[in-house]
């Protein structure tokens, strides 16, 4: 029978779908070196914000369209924030209050770098930690009823969820912006990349980084190649949603992601540090594979929850 | 999956799947667009054949000035400053005047990295030609405010 097979692969495929998706357990000791690392990447952006280029908000986005935010200049409004970051983020590594302290952490992240967006320079680079604390708050208010087991697990899956799905989103946002012509456009990125270069030189006018880097001129001769490059990379963000069906799949979309972000660097020089941290923490999450590792070796027959 | 939950029409068991909340995020990061925390991630989404511009700061001829160096900004936030101030204009000579005169501000206080008399806003046109990339300048404004002693 010809039908047999189609149907077939379509049930496996349903079945591997419904299989998955779902919050993976995961350990007390794992989800703690989580929030540890997840913290200390938060703690950062409150570092590293002050002082902004001046007291205005010429171009409003977010909250800052209905509240002035110039209040964040005022003389020790900075050392208040990082204090109160500081303590947030304490509680928030030893699991204390976590209702409060969440949307405490979330509030104060979003006011500060709605502001810095505001300023007229749009920069992406801490926006996806802002996502996270925000999904992590959503979570601890809509899951209140859960176990802590249960709460941790549906934790650290929308953590990934919203990492993942951002991926999605700015694939989705290339499809929608070429009518699905990306890829076949993505010829034309090379002179992206000399604009990079020619930002770099015009920085502090250093003479090494005159002129048009090789690779760039190399993918402009090579117009197919840059399309394959470019192309691996767009189809890694359309199906990065599949690094939520389970811990194996997480890790090896996060590992793929960080490579692509590391090409992107190379090739771009955009390092976008945080999503690459975010994609180690909790993707990745090499502590939890240590820990699992560990436990097997200790114990053979350890149940696969840990 | 229960019983029960595979008797639902499509559209309720997608509703009660983990992963539906992050498919309502997929849309509203295309509703909201640019409103921060949300972004719809615009980077690089529509490469064409068409030219590209950066501005750059220059002296009064036009010879590159260290823009980061005078006044803490970065080329590329001149260039999205400049974007910026186009909306509010919509004329290329004032929104150029108008980044002058925030670079202006910016160096205001930066002692012994002081910048010349007269500073300019230079465009520069990357643009694809017989097979190579072709590059062209053109000054958008000069400001000859003196600095303030």
């Amino acid at each position: 029978m010809t039908h047999a097979a189609p149907s077939g692969w379509m049930q496996k495929l349903c079945a591997w779908f419904r299989n998955g998706f779902e919050g993976d357990p995961i350990s007390l000791r794992d989800w703690t070196l989580m929030r540890i690392a997840f913290a200390a990447l938060v703690l950062n952006t409150f570092l590293d914000w002050h002082p902004y280029a001046y007291a205005a908000q010429p171009a409003p986005v977010g909250i800052a369209r209905w509240f002035n935010l110039t209040w964040l200049h005022q003389d020790g409004v900075y050392q208040g924030m990082l204090a109160l970051a500081s303590v947030c983020c304490a509680a928030y590594v030893f699991g204390i209050g976590l209702r409060i302290v969440l949307p405490l952490l979330t509030a104060a992240q979003i006011v500060v770098y709605t502001y810095q967006n505001s300023q007229g320079f749009t920069h992406h680079g801490v926006q996806l930690i802002s996502m996270v604390l925000l999904f992590q708050t959503i979570v601890v208010w809509w899951k209140r009823g859960e176990s802590p087991e249960k709460l941790r697990a549906w934790l650290w899956f929308y953590s990934r969820g919203i990492i993942l799905f951002s991926y999605v989103a700015s694939a989705l946002t290339k499809i929608i912006n070429t009518k699905g012509l990306w890829v076949w456009r993505s010829k034309y990125l090379c002179i992206e990349i000399i604009k990079t270069r020619r930002y770099d030189y015009y920085k502090d006018l250093n003479p090494e980084l005159l002129g048009d880097p090789a690779s760039a001129l190399w993918l402009m001769h090579y117009p197919v190649i840059a399309q394959l490059m470019f192309g691996a990379g767009f189809f890694l963000e359309v199906f990065a949603f599949l690094g939520l069906r389970d811990r194996c799949w997480s890790a090896l979309v996060g590992l793929s992601l960080i490579a692509m972000h590391q090409g992107i660097t190379w090739l771009m020089g955009l390092p976008f540090e945080n999503h690459q941290w975010l994609d180690l923490i909790f993707l990745i999450n090499i502590p939890g594979w240590l820990l699992l590792l560990w436990a097997k070796s200790q114990a053979p027959q350890f149940p696969a929850s840990i | 999956m229960s019983e029960s939950t595979i008797r639902l029409p499509w559209w309720k068991r997608l509703t009660r799947w983990a992963v539906f909340p992050l498919l309502v995020y997929l849309a509203l990061t295309q509703a909201f667009r640019e409103n921060y925390p949300f972004s719809h991630y615009p980077m690089y989404s529509k490469p064409n054949s068409d030219s590209l511009s950066i501005q750059f700061l220059a002296d009064g001829d036009g010879k590159p000035l260290r823009v980061a160096w005078h006044t803490g900004v970065t080329p590329s936030k001149v260039a999205k400053l400049h974007a910026n101030r186009m909306k509010k204009h919509r004329d290329d000579q004032a929104a150029a005047l108008d980044v002058l005169s925030f670079l202006r501000q910016q160096n205001a206080d930066r002692r012994g990295r002081e910048l010349p008399q007269s500073i300019s806003l230079v465009e520069m046109t990357l643009a694809y030609k017989e097979g190579g990339i072709v590059e062209s300048k053109r000054v958008l404004a000069v400001d000859s405010t003196p600095q303030k002693p």
